[in-house]
Parts: C-alpha cells; sequence; structure tokens
C-alpha cells in the first residue's frame, strides 16, 4: 500500500529543470535531430516502435530523444501518446509474401528459389570497433556493385518447398476467417488464442522474447528449430474505409519476418511433419523476429498434444510478463511512498525480534 | 456522377499515398482549386489503424500493432475526394484528398493523370527498382563443401 | 447523396460535449445546454447528431431506425462506427420524435462481469417540464427532483422498469430536445 503525500513542487518543478539539462548534456555540442534519430539510430527507433505498438518512426524518435535513449521509457511515451488518438479501424491483412524484399536468408536450404540475399546485415563482419566511426564526415560510402537484374516482385516462399511435399503442416485461415481479439481493446484472457499470443509476443519486450527463446534451445522446451526463412523489407498497407467500399494502399512498412520449422513427431491425428512457429515484427529487427517465432512454437505445446511443462510452454507465465511497460510500471512502483506499509512492517518485526531475543536471554 | 472505374481511383489514390509530399505539392501546385471552391467535409485529423497480418503468413488473422495513419475529405464542385495516408502528415492528406477530388473530374482526368499521376507512379517504380538492385548485389551463393568422402 | 459536414472542430466539440453529458448523468433528471452542434443530417435533430458524433466510434455498434440512410452514411463516415441492424447488439440507439419504440428489454444489459457492455439509449423529444412528470432520486439527487419529458412513447417508462429491473444490469438514456440534453442512467429511482 501506497500513500499519497503533499509539498515538494518546488523540488519536483526543479526535477524537471535538471532532467532537461541532463537529457541536453554539453550545450557546446550540437543538438540531436529527428532526422538525424531516425536516420541513423534506426534499430533503437524499430525497437520503439515494435514495443510501444506503434509505427511511427517520427514519434517513436522523439520519444527516444525525451528520453534520452532509455529505450523503455521512449516505449512508455509512446503508449501514452497513442491513448490520445482516435482508432480509425482495421487494415487488410498484410500479405508478406509480396514483401519487396531487401534481406531474404534460408537456414535450411541452401538454393532457395530466388536465392540468398544478404542485405544490411551485420552477420559478416568481424565485429570489430570501427574506430573510423569515432570522428564524423569519414564514413566510407561505397556504392554496392551494380546488378543489372532487380529481384523478382514476390520472392518465392521457402516454405512453400515443404508445403507442396506436404511436409510441413499448412497455414490458412480458419473458417470464416474471423477477426482476431485486440489486446488494446480486450483484457489477455486465458487459454489465449494463437492469434493474442502472437499479438502479445509483437508487442512484447525484446529481452525477455530472447531470453524466453534461449531457454527452448538450452533444453527447456523439447525443440529442435531450424530457421526456414527470415525477410526483411517493405510492405504495403491497405485499407477499406467505409466511405469508399474498396481498399486502398495507404503507405508501406519495414517488417523482418520469420518462419522457424520445428520437428513434430505427430500425435494422433496429426502425421509426422513440420511445424511452424511464426514471427513478424516492424522494423529491421531478425533477433526479435526470431525469438517470437521460438517462443510462438513453444506457447503451441498445448494445441500440439506435448506436454507444457518449460516455462516458454506456459502461456499464462509468458503473456503476463512480456510488456515491459506494465513490468517496469510495477517495478518501479516500489519507489512510490509505502511509508505507512513499512511502518507496519517494521513493528512487526520489533515485536518478533523482541519475542526472539527474550527467549534467547531465557534460555 | 464520374465515369471513373474503381481500379483507376485506387491507382491514383497509391500514388498519392506512396509518394512524399513535397512530390505532391509541386505536382499539384498548378491545378489546385481556390481555397473557397473547397468544402472541406473532414479536415486533415490523424488517428490510427490496426495493421492486421497473419500467421505463418498466410493463416490466422492477428493483430500486429498500430500505424499512425492521416486522413482528410473534401468537396470540390460536385466531387468528394478521400485521402487516407501514413503517418501524421496533415498536408500530405490535403493535397490528396485535392487531388482524389480533381482526379473524379472527366474534364481534367486525363491532364492529371499523365502530367501529375504517371510522374509519381515513375518514380515509386524507380525507387523500388533501385532498392531491390541494391538488394541483388548482395545475393549469394553458398557452396556446401562435400563431407565424408 | 451529398455528405455534410459534421463538428466544426472534431476534437474540441465532442470534448465540450462529453463533458456536458458526464454532468448530464451525474445529476440525472436536471436539463443541460449542450454546447455546440454539428450540421446534421436529414433526420436527426442537432443535438442528437452532436451526442452521436461524441459518443460513437469504431469500438461502437449503433442502431438507427428505418429510412435514415442519410444519416447512416454520415455516422458512418464522421464517427466510423459499425451500424447493426439487430438491436440486441447495439451500444448505442437512437430514437428521432415520434419513432416507434423498440422492445427495450431486449436491448444489451450487460453481463453479470460487465454490466458497462450495456446500451445507450438517444431519444429526441419535444420538451423539458421541471414543473410535472416523474419524479426520480438516488445518485446524484441532493433531494429528489421532477421532470417531464415530453413526447415519450404512451409505453415508454413501463418498458424502461422492465429493461432495469435486473440491476446492475440494465440500460441508461439521454433524452435531447433542442439545445437541451437530460440523463438518466439505470441507477436512478423513479416515481411515475
Amino acid at each position: 500500500m501506497y500513500v499519497a503525500v503533499k509539498g515538494g513542487e518546488t523540488a519536483i518543478l526543479n526535477s524537471y529543470r535538471l532532467l532537461a539539462r541532463a537529457r541536453r548534456g554539453d550545450a557546446a555540442v550540437p543538438e540531436l535531430s529527428l532526422a538525424q534519430i531516425k536516420g541513423q539510430l534506426r534499430h533503437a527507433v524499430d525497437r520503439v516502435m515494435q514495443e510501444g505498438s506503434l509505427f511511427d518512426p517520427e514519434l517513436a524518435a522523439l520519444a527516444l530523444k525525451q528520453a534520452a535513449g532509455d529505450t523503455q521509457e521512449a516505449v512508455f511515451l509512446l503508449r501514452a501518446f497513442r491513448t490520445t488518438l482516435p482508432r480509425f479501424g482495421y487494415s487488410v491483412p498484410l500479405d508478406t509474401a509480396a514483401m519487396r524484399v531487401r534481406r531474404r536468408v534460408s537456414g535450411t536450404f541452401k538454393d532457395v528459389p530466388g536465392g540468398q540475399v544478404l542485405g544490411p546485415t551485420a552477420d559478416y563482419t568481424q565485429r570489430l570497433l570501427d574506430f573510423s566511426l569515432a570522428g564524423t564526415g569519414s564514413a566510407n560510402l561505397e556504392e554496392p556493385t551494380a546488378l543489372a537484374e532487380p529481384l523478382p516482385e514476390r520472392l518465392p516462399c521457402v516454405l512453400d518447398v515443404l508445403n507442396r511435399e506436404g511436409l510441413i503442416e499448412p497455414e490458412t485461415p480458419p473458417p470464416g476467417d474471423p477477426a482476431p481479439t485486440d489486446l488494446t481493446r480486450e483484457p489477455l484472457m486465458f487459454p489465449a488464442a494463437r492469434a493474442t499470443r502472437l499479438q502479445n509476443l509483437a508487442r512484447g519486450d525484446e529481452g525477455w522474447l530472447l531470453g524466453l527463446a534461449y531457454s527452448t534451445q538450452r533444453g527447456y522446451a523439447e525443440s529442435h528449430p531450424f530457421a526456414g526463412e527470415i525477410r526483411m523489407g517493405e510492405v504495403t498497407v491497405s485499407i477499406a474505409p467505409e466511405e469508399l467500399g474498396f481498399a486502398v494502399d495507404i503507405g508501406e512498412i519495414t517488417l523482418t519476418e520469420c518462419q522457424m520449422i520445428n520437428q513434430f513427431a505427430g500425435n494422433g491425428s496429426a502425421p509426422p511433419q513440420f511445424t511452424r512457429g511464426y514471427g513478424l515484427v516492424v522494423g529491421e529487427a531478425e533477433r526479435k523476429a526470431m525469438a517470437m517465432a521460438l517462443v510462438d512454437r513453444s506457447l503451441r505445446a498445448p494445441e500440439l498434444g506435448e506436454t507444457a511443462h518449460a516455462p516458454a510452454q506456459q502461456a499464462e507465465f509468458v503473456l503476463c510478463h512480456s510488456d515491459n511497460v506494465e513490468a517496469s510500471g510495477f517495478v518501479q512502483h516500489l519507489k512510490l511512498p509505502h511509508y505507512v506499509d513499512f511502518q507496519a512492517e517494521l513493528s512487526l518485526l520489533r515485536t518478533l525480534r523482541a519475542g526472539f531475543d527474550a527467549k534467547g536471554d531465557a534460555q | 456522377m464520374s465515369t471513373i472505374d474503381i481500379p483507376t481511383r485506387q491507382r491514383w489514390m497509391r500514388a498519392l499515398a506512396l509518394s512524399p509530399r513535397a512530390a505532391l505539392e509541386s505536382g499539384l501546385a498548378p491545378h489546385l482549386p481556390p481555397p473557397d471552391a473547397c468544402r472541406w467535409l473532414r479536415r486533415p485529423q490523424t488517428g490510427l489503424v490496426m495493421v492486421e497480418a497473419r500467421s505463418g503468413g498466410s493463416g490466422a488473422r492477428f493483430n500486429l500493432g498500430e500505424l499512425s495513419v492521416t486522413r482528410a475529405s473534401v468537396a470540390v464542385g460536385e466531387r468528394v475526394g478521400h485521402a487516407w495516408i501514413g503517418g501524421g502528415d496533415a498536408r500530405h492528406a490535403e493535397l490528396a484528398a485535392l487531388a482524389d477530388a480533381l482526379l473524379q473530374d472527366d474534364a481534367r482526368h486525363a491532364e492529371l493523370m499523365a502530367g501529375v499521376i504517371a510522374p509519381l507512379e515513375d518514380a515509386i517504380a524507380a525507387r523500388r527498382a533501385s532498392a531491390s538492385r541494391a538488394a541483388a548485389a548482395s545475393r549469394v551463393e553458398f557452396f556446401t563443401m562435400v563431407r565424408g568422402e | 447523396m451529398m455528405l455534410t459536414a459534421a463538428f466544426a472542430q472534431p476534437v474540441d466539440d465532442a470534448q465540450a460535449t462529453f463533458r456536458t453529458l458526464l454532468s448530464a448523468l451525474s445529476e440525472p433528471l436536471l436539463p443541460r445546454a449542450l454546447p455546440v452542434f454539428p450540421d446534421a443530417p436529414a433526420g436527426v435533430s442537432p443535438a442528437a447528431a452532436a451526442l452521436l458524433l461524441t459518443l460513437a466510434d469504431a469500438d461502437t455498434a449503433v442502431w438507427l431506425p428505418d429510412g435514415l440512410a442519410d444519416a447512416a452514411a454520415w455516422l458512418r463516415f464522421h464517427a466510423g462506427c459499425v451500424l447493426v441492424s439487430d438491436i440486441a447488439v447495439a451500444d448505442f440507439v437512437y430514437l428521432p420524435q415520434r419513432s416507434a419504440l423498440p422492445d427495450l428489454p431486449t436491448l444489451k444489459r450487460g453481463s453479470a462481469d460487465y454490466p458497462d457492455r450495456s446500451a445507450t439509449l438517444i431519444v429526441d423529444v419535444a420538451g423539458f417540464d421541471r414543473a410535472a412528470g416523474v419524479t426520480g432520486s438516488g445518485p446524484g439527487f441532493a433531494a429528489p427532483r421532477r421532470l417531464g419529458i415530453q413526447g415519450l412513447a404512451g409505453d415508454f417508462w413501463p418498458q424502461w422498469t422492465r429493461a432495469n429491473c435486473a440491476f446492475p444490469l440494465g440500460i441508461d438514456a439521454f433524452f435531447v430536445a433542442r439545445d437541451a440534453v437530460v440523463g438518466l442512467p439505470r441507477t436512478t429511482r423513479l416515481e411515475l
């Protein structure tokens, strides 16, 4: 229990001033612009958009600037802002197969149709600190060697190869293609449908998902995953406004998609086949998409008839602790005045201690 | 009533939404009606659209996250123009709504398609082709070493 | 059909109206002046139009009587709400003056867990008379208060009583006449 306290207004106003000065840092150094943050810290912006669950690079960059680079604080700012905006509706479901791919790799097939496309990845760097970046104006920006042929408009999906052989579970809309639960409108309830879980994971904390995904690989869940396909690029968003009565394209968003393939021995009703774990996140965020796909698959244990004994297989444990706005709020609320509460504990402890000491003296 | 079909209208609305605002501003400048000829049914307003995706790319629908969207609607004479634009740029939505109204006017349609929409589409196609060519420059063939033979 | 505009300042006007509606519900049966009126479509009073624009959005289902096609298109456009033909799933039910009274107990009355997931009526009436009519008491009344609501359907009060016989389940209502609104939550005890 915490109680309201009064007073301290001047101190609070001065804490605002100190915060603003600390944010700005040395005034002799030029101030960051939002264009710089958007253009040069794109992964930070992407992460704020993912966990803030609002795709708006301009606002995410502003939140990062205001939060002085504290990702979770920026996520909180974005979540708070979105509550001030009206909801216009829902998009037409994205067609990720039509992604204009800038990167596409597969860990399962060497010769994927359309080829492996590395794109802007750090995977093949030596992870040595590049001191040429320490200054400004020294970056070496060579153009990629020009290739005459662009990629095909629709790069074939890797899993379709397995699908054609019937060796992977099909992924088709359920009858009636129902609208999913929306966690921004409905509370999280259990058992949670896969669609609900995917929404929760897509906005979940990357560190949380990464740790859980890692746990499934270390043996806390029978999981033997392969990265069937990872693709990153731009996808068109369409909506069908009421007044038009037809769908229109309204913009493009950058997405990273991960299709994990997992072994499945089969059960009474399903033959032995590969099963799927799915990760989809806004921006360039391969690590998060992969972690999401692993956790999606581990959470499917009950519906696939597997025993769910590992933490990453337990939906309530995973989904109730994935939101870093909730988590950070509850952890940090301990800073609020618990004075009365603590006084009660203190007097209880003094009583117990007095009893303990009296018993000791008696012996 | 205009004789223009839905696919054509979808085509120009896509071009207006996917182009940068500056390109609309310069392309439309000579064509914009005077302000007193426009009746704003809905001034530019920014809100949220929940973006849906599908599990596994093709399965059940799920909610991925929200996108900032700005919309506007304007009546120019008898024609009502609508705009829905990703992002928070009010002027972009205003220009797109005005263009949508003007493009429905049979008398001006051909001129605007050729003079405004076609160049926007060309720029989008060029931007996409350039990104695709750059990505294709990083396409690899991996060679697996044969083991154990 | 030509679409008409709505609130001149959509956000400010809806907020001002919402504030008035909160006051109207917190002191039931006390008429209050609405602050601002939108362009309204044919068949909907400006006051009811203000309430619909303020309360309806993409997450609410609205029921309109037959014959209000212009109003339906206007509401879809400006509020983005879902219009339903099944009154039992509606969050808001609009009744213009002299329209037939639907069977009120069939409206959504919420559940024991969520009594708030219920319908709210928006009713156009002829006028209010503070010297006659029903007497209310309960939350929001320092003392019992009378109000005559003129132009209601003859069986309105018996139906209202039946719809609200299972408190906390029930329905709530706003009545509008010209520039005034009156709130009537289910918590009000009525002497008819």
